[in-house]
């Protein structure tokens, strides 16, 4: 395994995706503190800084995903579609912790609600952190054109991904009552579609338009984001008792170090050689040797104290 | 962002926020939809499927759409060309000139009027309340409520009652942003003043 700090400091590439990540974590901050600060205050309070920041860090990242798919597809990554990946990032932010950050019942009301939502447009807020998801997603929804075909698809289905992941965390049952190849075929593919949609329904957020081949090279590029992740987060979700793809089967660094290789190398050698796709895969690489390192941290941690990174 | 983007976005937010207020007043049976992002029962019948996933696009219907646990297929109504690289070998879909997804009239005009909003808020509002007295303001609303249901119809009369609330809301809320403004001006002035001194 290479040292990340040293290739982070000496690789070229690295340097430039640090650089992307400074300036777009500055915008990120320009777009979501003061609707941070005008809807949900407490966000921004002192004690409750930190939640602010971790927001404000995955919009960084979906920001630079963002400007990847943005470039790929021959758009220049101007101040809208700045502002549009900020927004997709926080709403992203609030959207994941209303599944992930509650007890069972509460998650499986705001699916409800989420799909209500979707569905009907309503959306009953009852605190200021449901006022700042629904503000961001309204701005979002009003900046691009959400009825497009595919865009809407993309959207429905990334509700759909999330739905059946939060399910099936919620009761095992069906799982369970599947053979062990099957289990394994049902996470691989509930994974690869919560990663997938993400990259699918920022790319289309951004540029409205996305080709068949384009699609399917991004759906990939997002279900490795997303297993790279499991893989980071392999000994907590075993603690939080959630099966994933990652900690379900043997040798899981080697599979995904086969997975990376092979869908970087169709990254690099499937799209044309531009500014979006050097981004992309360099930060693909980035992300994997820092969750690499953070799987083995974790495995020697041993303890339900769980650190954040990068 | 200048200082009026700045202010509509504001008022568009407002404007949303008071809008899922409206939620609150009808009875479960009148909450009609105000917009359905999803399309599944117009997906499944739109002609080409692709996987994207797999890179495979099928006539719909194909029997070797990877389906089981796959969510990645999204529905296509028309193909071109370059598309036909993708093709499913067994179901050879082949060019047709299809229709596009029809889409929901209500959901388009309400994020039409949502994005007028946000561009041009106060002359909007202005032209709104007299455009509301005309023959063909009138002759809109006869309109809108011959093609709405029965609880389409009921929710509109609300929404529109609503609409002369949320007019005074955005009127107060605009009002009080510009005398934030002047005020900041002021004290910016002041504090010029002061370290000039």
């Amino acid at each position: 395994m290479i040292d990340i700090d040293d290739f982070i400091k000496n690789d070229k590439g690295q340097q430039e995706i640090d650089h992307c990540l400074k300036r777009l974590r500055d915008k990120a901050d320009e777009v979501l503190r003061p609707l941070a600060t005008s809807y949900y205050p407490a966000m921004i309070a002192h004690d409750h800084a930190s939640e602010f920041n971790k927001m404000r860090e995955l919009s960084t990242k979906m920001m630079l995903v963002g400007q990847a798919c943005a470039e790929i597809a021959g758009y220049e990554f101007n101040d809208k579609l700045i502002m549009l990946s900020a927004l997709f990032g926080g709403c992203c932010f609030l959207g994941d912790s209303f599944i992930d950050d509650y007890d069972d019942e509460e998650t499986l009301d705001y699916i409800n609600r989420l799909e209500r939502l979707l569905t009907k447009g309503w959306f009953e807020i009852s605190d200021d952190r449901e006022k700042l998801f629904y503000v961001i997603v309204t701005r979002l929804f009003s900046e691009c054109d959400v009825f497009e075909e595919k865009t809407r698809q993309a959207i429905f289905g990334q509700f759909l991904a999330q739905k059946r992941d939060a399910l099936w965390r919620l009761d095992h049952t069906e799982l369970m009552s599947l053979s062990h190849d099957e289990k394994i075929d049902a996470l691989l593919q509930c994974a690869n579609d919560r990663g997938g949609y993400v990259t699918l329904v920022l790319s289309l957020v951004l540029t409205e338009e996305l080709s068949l081949h384009y699609q399917h090279i991004l759906y990939l590029a997002g279900k490795l984001f997303m297993h790279i992740d499991d893989h980071g987060d392999h000994h907590q979700d075993k603690y939080n008792k959630r099966f994933t793809y990652m900690n379900s089967i043997d040798n899981p660094a080697d599979k995904l170090e086969k997975l990376f290789n092979n869908i970087v190398s169709k990254i690099k050698s499937d799209l044309p050689e531009n500014g979006g796709r050097d981004i992309l895969t360099n930060f693909l690489t980035r992300y994997y040797h820092t969750r690499l390192k953070k799987h083995i941290l974790e495995q020697n941690r041993g303890s339900s104290r769980w650190v954040i990174y990068e | 962002m200048n200082d009026y983007s700045h202010n509509y976005r504001k008022l568009f937010d407002r404007f949303s926020i008071e809008l899922q207020s409206i939620y609150k007043r009808p009875s479960e049976k009148e909450k009609a939809p105000l917009f359905n992002i999803s399309c599944e029962n117009e997906a499944a019948k739109a002609p080409f499927q692709y996987d994207s996933a797999n890179a495979v696009l099928h006539r719909t219907g194909c029997k070797y759409i990877d389906g089981k646990y796959n969510l990645s297929i999204f529905a296509l109504w028309e193909i071109n060309e370059e598309d036909l690289a993708f093709a499913c070998k067994k179901c050879k879909p082949h060019l047709t000139g299809g229709e596009g997804l029809e889409k929901d009239p209500v959901s388009d005009m309400m994020y039409g009027i949502f994005s007028l909003i946000d561009q041009f808020g106060s002359v909007l509002i202005e032209r709104g309340k007299e455009y509301k007295k005309t023959g063909s303001g009138k002759k809109l609303a006869h309109s809108l409520g011959a093609n709405l249901s029965e609880q389409q119809e009921k929710l509109l009369d609300k929404s529109i009652s609503s609409l002369d609330l949320l007019i005074n809301s955005l009127h107060q809320l605009n009002m009080q942003l510009e005398s934030g403004e002047k005020r900041d001006k002021k004290e910016e002035n002041h504090g010029n003043s002061e370290s000039a001194r």
